[in-house]
């Protein structure tokens, strides 16, 4: 007969219904003959049913279920990142800040994805501060950033259902050198950076759990980014360069 | 309108709350934790085989989720050491464990016992027996051996019956003593 240090770790898949039917055997002769060991199935045996019965699974509050059902819609949380992501990514971001001499070069000689994640830093900075939720009139937006910082931006218009822009500020990164554009694409973060005098080629790529698809038209550079899939990014991308 | 992905998953909130809960013990923790189970859930949704068990595939996210977590915080949830995990002590011949487990859990807070416990025995302990998940899931789950599942779920329970039965005993103790 197996010695009760051999027999002992088969005592949890034996209560739990796991057990092989040579194992039952194997656990029952040893029981029978072992009073020690049927002291110790009958605790986890006792521990297991007082658990069942006493713990139940406690119901979601309705706030964390609306949260998710947003997360489900766009393919992304309400806001795409809780509190702890928010954090690391702002202090990110304001490292990046520190050595900002080299964010001029960054977006005109950089490689896609470092302009990329310079400019998500930001995107998420910028919503996790301001939480833009109202949408704003284009028109009035533009009027109002060239009075304000004197440099004339033109948005592209669209024609993309549930997208609408919140908010119109002027982005540090760059010394200064881009409009940033917020929208909220079914109530999901997306932003678009205007890059004057800046020329790159069109490319996409992905950064910190955000896409960014990269185009130039005239003598400014656009970056649409956010956390929705490329292939909404891209299309809505198209739609913008169309209206330019 | 909802996908049957998407109704499907969220079938599992309270479960993943739930368990959540246990985990960090911290409700505001709990809240980012199945958020951004979720939100990577539904990123990834292509890579669900679907006839696949979703509330397994979610869980495994969950549990990936915080131990990354704790891994960033410089703690590692999974980390035991079993020997210090002792047996209970010799039973009371007059009774029985269920007759003491029970007597102990009226006196005390079942879920601050099962909250005290390390974080591999307590999240094998729950996932087996509120959640019932099979020995095989939690296995896949969590990433470790089935040996090693077993193992925790049968120390988890002793450790979890010797707090209980402590600390309910305690009181007379110090009772008897004075």
């Amino acid at each position: 007969m197996p010695s009760c240090r051999e027999i002992d770790p088969l005592f949890a898949p034996y209560i739990d219904g796991e057990a092989t039917a040579d194992q039952r055997t194997v656990v029952e002769a040893h029981l029978r003959a072992c009073p020690k060991c049927r002291h110790q199935t009958a605790l986890q045996s006792a521990v297991r049913e007082t658990v069942r019965t006493k713990l139940c699974r406690p119901c979601a509050p309705e706030a964390l279920r609306t949260r998710c059902q947003a997360a489900a819609r766009a393919g992304m949380g309400p806001f795409g990142t809780t509190r702890s992501t928010i954090a690391s990514l702002v202090m990110a971001a304001a490292l990046l800040f520190v050595v900002g001499g080299v964010l001029l070069y960054a977006l005109t000689g950089f490689s896609p994805a470092v302009l990329a994640a310079q400019l998500t830093l930001d995107h998420v900075k910028c919503f996790a501060v301001h939480d833009a939720a109202t949408p704003i009139d284009v028109d009035a937006s533009e009027a109002q950033y060239a009075r304000d910082y004197g440099a004339p931006v033109h948005l592209p218009r669209h024609n993309i259902a549930g997208l609408q822009l919140v908010g119109m500020r002027r982005c540090f990164c760059g010394d200064g050198a881009a409009a940033h554009a917020m929208y909220r694409l079914n109530g999901a973060p997306v932003s678009l950076y205007v890059i004057s005098h800046v020329s790159r080629e069109r490319a996409s790529t992905d950064v910190f759990g955000h896409d960014a698809v990269i185009w130039s038209k005239g003598d400014a550079t656009y970056v649409l980014l956010g956390r929705q899939p490329r292939e909404t990014l891209e299309a809505l991308a198209r739609d913008m360069e169309k209206q330019l | 309108m909802a996908s049957a992905f998407e109704i499907d998953a969220l079938s599992h909130l309270d479960s993943l709350y739930g368990t959540a809960l246990r985990l960090t013990r911290n409700d505001a923790d709990a809240h980012d934790l199945v958020q951004d189970t979720y939100v990577k859930a539904f990123r990834a949704r292509r890579q669900f085989k679907a006839g696949t068990n979703l509330k397994a595939w979610l869980f495994t996210i969950l549990h990936n989720t915080f131990r990354n977590r704790r891994r960033d915080s410089g703690r590692d949830p999974v980390e035991i050491d079993s020997d210090r995990v002792d047996l209970v002590a010799p039973a009371d011949p007059g009774e029985s464990p269920e007759e003491h487990l029970l007597r102990a859990a009226m006196g005390a807070d079942l879920q601050a016992a099962l909250d005290s416990l390390p974080d591999g025995f307590r999240e094998a302990v729950w996932l087996r027996d509120v959640e019932e998940f099979p020995y095989a899931e939690i296995a896949e789950m969590l990433g470790i051996p089935v040996g090693t599942v077993m193992s925790r779920i049968s120390r988890g329970r002793r450790l979890l019956y010797d707090k209980m039965v402590r600390k309910n005993d305690e009181p007379a103790q110090r009772k008897i003593s004075s």
